[in-house]
């Protein structure tokens, strides 16, 4: 294992995350904010200094394998987490170091599960260092890291691959940084269509850019604590709803698509099963709640539209107590959990190509029974896709489970109810944010035990990394020769 | 720039590799699968996989408009075609690999009956080959020999033989003015040295030094001044390389000794080459190499690096002075190296440092030099505001393992001494090891 050059990495990714202090830090002096201005100073000016340390301790990669990366890549989310927690504890906004390192987790990995009870005593600059977080977060710390650092590039192609895993990952153009550029350059341009829209809706431009920070990164923090449902505006929360629809798609898609070529969308196989899954979900739970007399028809449809969209891109923003649903329903948003976006969007959870994949591979066992002899290619649109990504698939979707499953059995172990202990971890593990039970859209994490917040945080952190990223670095033989 | 490779194999691998350090746009089409795969972990390029001639792969692709196209695959009917097929989609440049003699009867070519296919340049490694080996024997004791700036300069590596300058330090002016140290190979280790380095017998040493002093340096280093020149060369294997490598010896008035051990090849050689012995026999078998006396160098040049090593070894234990081997295999370099073989020439590597010099990547490049060792040449632009602009080379604090081995000024090439002075807008060559080219490339950009 070459420590001293994993560590220069981490120093250079620590560095790079403590200049991103200077933004909540101009944001606390436009709003006369004294204290937590200081404390955005000083934390990232401590984050530069101990980055710069690191690197002087570390040395520089002469080559790199791929096992070093997933390292670097698991513990650079570890270590920004931490310090991205640091404003939330020393602005005392958080009484304890658990909950502030279990709200920057959630932001981070764009999960949005929140600690926060009184959403008004927090310094708006602390709120918007919590939008800040998951927007850099949603795209991946680690891409922008080497969008924006030269000396990345050698080591990038390796990291690029632990951070944003997918199934297949395409690389849009040759070079790993401008791809990186590119997908930066286009999420920015997006989030900036969404504030100007969500500005025109009627939203303050402080609203604005928080939110379209969360909502781009499929992230779900809010500046309020009734969430979207604060602003009881139906063309809001349309206008939220397609950006939660873009954001769960792939971004290498969008980059075509700002270009002008429209077409890929309807080429792309993973985009119509992602929009099959969102129309046939909205219609059910649409009329599900029509039919059962919860709602009246155009509040059915305004309310299972909004949160099966939030719930399904692992948004999480909520507009309705989606609790006292009826249990279709609530069923349906906790098995939306676990579908996601797309592959190569800001999405989480198990991400709408995988299933795609498990279910031809249904199809293709299910006829091999048929024809015994036939050789059937697996196919996802016109390419064949090798059995190597087939195990691979197979493999993330058993791992996926053992890791909900254990984890639901720790939190129900705590004491907590089965229906809190599941969809807490299945929407920590998702990246979604709220869950069900006592984790529910009007409630949140704060209940939780210590262990517990731990617990959920690393759930965040390994389902954000796709699993094996996080799970290798518990095998002795990773950090072995 | 963008450019495409057709073919992963070694030639096309290294390429990528250089081209991707020189910050170029890279895509590369390979049609074996499982390569592609292992090459997305290794090269930060596009790869796709197909077949490089087929207009499918260049549409489905949008592969349109690029700079350059080099078809490296090693099959010369594929490569034609893929040339074809490329300015079919408006590529500007096409190199095209050929090795068959038939299609391609010099190292390099770019003639008309090439434009017509769709080639801007053909390149034979093989005959690449040939022609450095020829190069490499016009020296008795260089190792390597490279050419620049229309032969004026040259790099050259020679043993060091001479007594006299064992433990000398370069301070010493051992060797001449316009002649300049960059590396020397001691081991496994190699130093870019300073004037206080010292030499020791057995060192290998890398020269950089006008073209007309190399017999001169050859003197110095091997401690024979006026060393007959090689004029007897005994060549085994009459494959293409060994052929062409004949033929040019030949021409040269060298006697050459053309062993084959399939006899139609070796009638056929015998019709074609008049002026040279050729023997059917195994290259390998001692009572077939004593039998001729007086050979200056064995040059091994058969398709299995087996045999090549194998009689290298056999030929230094009979006590010819020079052996060169053809290596296919870059990774039987070491064993070459081990083997005391003097010289050891990849013909795939070599196809890669004339495409490099070709597209003007950069004014100098030698792998061989490079080979396994963790050294680099870099050329920089000197920026009009550095600190260094108007002083002295000896004045200049280059960084441990540093040296600058030329200057390009206008469109004079120089090989600088201490004394000159470092002028804005140089060009200068620095040696340098890996880990140092950004603290070198702060001091000059």
């Amino acid at each position: 294992m070459p420590v001293r050059e994993v560590i220069r990495s981490l120093g250079t990714i620590t560095k790079f995350f403590g200049v991103l202090f200077v933004l909540p830090t101009f944001v606390a002096i436009l709003y006369k904010e004294t204290d937590p201005a200081l404390v955005f100073l000083s934390v990232g000016a401590s984050a530069i200094l101990i980055g710069k340390i690191l690197e002087k301790i570390g040395l520089k990669f002469e080559e790199i394998h791929i096992r070093e990366g997933f390292i670097i890549v698991a513990l650079s989310w570890l270590v920004v987490a931490f310090f991205g927690s640091l404003p939330f504890y020393f602005t005392h906004v958080m009484s304890n170091f658990y909950d502030a390192f279990f709200e920057a987790m959630s932001g981070i990995t764009t999960t949005g599960a929140t600690v926060v009870v009184n959403m008004d005593a927090i310094p708006r600059s602390v709120l918007f260092w919590r939008g800040l977080i998951q927007w850099v977060g949603g795209m991946g710390i680690i891409v922008l890291s080497i969008a924006v650092l030269p000396e990345l590039t050698v080591v990038g192609r390796h990291l690029f691959r632990a951070e944003v895993p997918g199934v297949a990952t395409e690389k849009i153009v040759p070079r790993i940084r401008n791809t990186a550029i590119i997908l930066w350059s286009v999420y920015a341009l997006i989030s900036f269509g969404e504030i100007l829209l969500l500005k025109i809706a009627g939203m303050s431009i402080y609203d604005a850019v928080c939110h379209t920070f969360t909502t781009m990164a499929t992230g779900g923090f809010s500046t309020r604590l009734q969430s979207i449902g604060y602003y009881n505006s139906p063309l809001i929360e349309f206008i939220i709803c397609i950006f939660m629809f873009i954001a769960g798609t792939n971004f290498a898609l969008h980059y075509h698509g700002v270009r002008g070529n429209v077409r890929v969308y309807l080429r792309d196989p993973e985009f119509k099963f992602y929009l099959t899954v969102v129309i046939i979900s909205v219609s059910l739970v649409f009329l599900n709640l029509y039919l059962r007399d919860v709602y009246d028809p155009f509040s059915a449809f305004r309310y299972s539209l909004f949160q099966v969209t939030s719930i399904l891109t692992t948004t999480g923003y909520t507009t309705a107590n989606f609790n006292n649903w009826t249990d279709f329903s609530k069923m349906a948003l906790l098995l939306l959990m676990f579908v996601g976006g797309c592959a190569g969007s800001t999405g989480g959870s198990i991400k709408n190509i995988r299933l795609f994949l498990m279910l031809k591979l249904v199809h293709r066992e299910i006829r091999k029974l048929v024809y015994p002899s036939a050789v059937i290619p697996l196919r996802i649109g016109d390419d064949v896709v090798s059995d190597d990504v087939v195990i691979n698939v197979g493999a993330f979707f058993f791992l996926y489970l053992v890791v909900f499953i254990l984890s639901t059995l720790i939190v129900a172990f705590h004491g907590y109810d089965l229906i809190t202990s599941i969809s807490a971890v299945a929407a920590t593990q998702g990246n979604v944010g709220p869950g069900l039970g006592l984790v529910g859209p009007t409630f949140n994490y704060a209940f939780f035990s210590p262990q517990i917040k731990l617990l959920l945080a690393m759930c965040m952190w390994i389902g954000r990394l796709e699993l094996f990223t996080v799970i290798l670095l518990l095998f002795p033989s990773t950090w072995r020769a | 720039m963008r450019i495409i490779i057709g073919g992963a194999g070694e030639t096309g691998r290294n390429l990528a590799a250089a081209f991707v350090e020189k910050g170029q746009d890279v895509i590369i089409i390979e049609k074996d699968i499982e390569v592609c795969n292992k090459l997305k972990e290794e090269i930060d390029a596009l790869i796709i996989p197909g077949n490089c001639a087929s207009y499918k792969t260049f549409e489905l692709s949008n592969l349109e408009r690029s700079d350059l196209f080099i078809a490296t695959t090693d099959k010369d009917e594929v490569n034609i075609l893929a040339c074809m097929v490329s300015k079919h989609f408006n590529i500007n440049k096409t190199i095209c690999r050929i090795s068959n003699l038939e299609y391609l009867d010099k190292p390099i070519s770019s003639a008309p009956k090439f434009k017509n296919l769709g080639i801007d340049l053909a390149m034979s490694p093989e005959l690449i080959s040939s022609e450095k080996i020829a190069r490499i024997l016009k020296h008795r004791y260089a190792i390597d020999v490279e050419y620049f700036s229309e032969k004026d300069i040259q790099m050259i590596e020679f043993p060091i033989l001479n007594s006299n300058i064992d433990d000398h330090s370069l301070e010493e002016k051992i060797f001449p003015n316009e002649s300049i140290v960059v590396g020397i190979s001691r081991g496994d280790q190699l130093i870019i040295p300073r004037g206080k380095d010292k030499i020791f017998l057995n060192d290998k040493v890398v020269l950089l030094a006008k073209s007309e002093i190399g017999p001169l340096l050859e003197a110095i280093c091997s401690g024979i001044p006026d060393s007959k020149p090689v004029s007897k060369v005994m060549i085994v294997g009459a494959g293409t390389i060994g052929y062409y490598l004949a033929k040019l010896l030949s021409e040269k008035g060298i006697r050459t000794i053309l062993i084959e051990k399939d006899k139609k090849i070796a009638e056929n050689r015998a019709k074609e080459l008049p002026k040279v012995l050729v023997l059917f026999a195994d290259g390998k078998n001692i009572d077939v190499m004593s039998s001729e006396k007086g050979i200056d160098a064995y040059v091994a040049c058969t398709g299995s690096d087996e045999t090549n090593l194998l009689g290298c070894i056999l030929a230094k234990r009979l006590g010819i002075t020079k052996t060169i081997a053809l290596v296919h295999n870059p990774s039987h370099q070491l064993h070459f190296e081990m083997g005391g073989i003097d010289s050891v020439i990849c013909p795939r590597l070599e196809i890669v440092s004339e495409v490099l010099k070709f597209t003007r990547e950069t004014e100098i490049l030698s792998l061989s030099f490079l080979k396994g060792k963790r050294a680099e040449i870099v050329e920089f632009l000197v920026s009009e505001d550095k600190k260094i602009v108007g002083k002295q080379l000896k004045d200049i604090k280059m960084p441990k393992d540093s040296i600058i081995g030329m200057i390009f000024r206008e469109d004079k090439t120089i090989i600088p001494s201490g004394n000159e002075i470092m002028n804005a807008r140089d060009k200068v060559i620095v040696f340098t090891l890996a880990n140092y080219i950004e603290d070198v490339e702060s001091i000059f950009t």
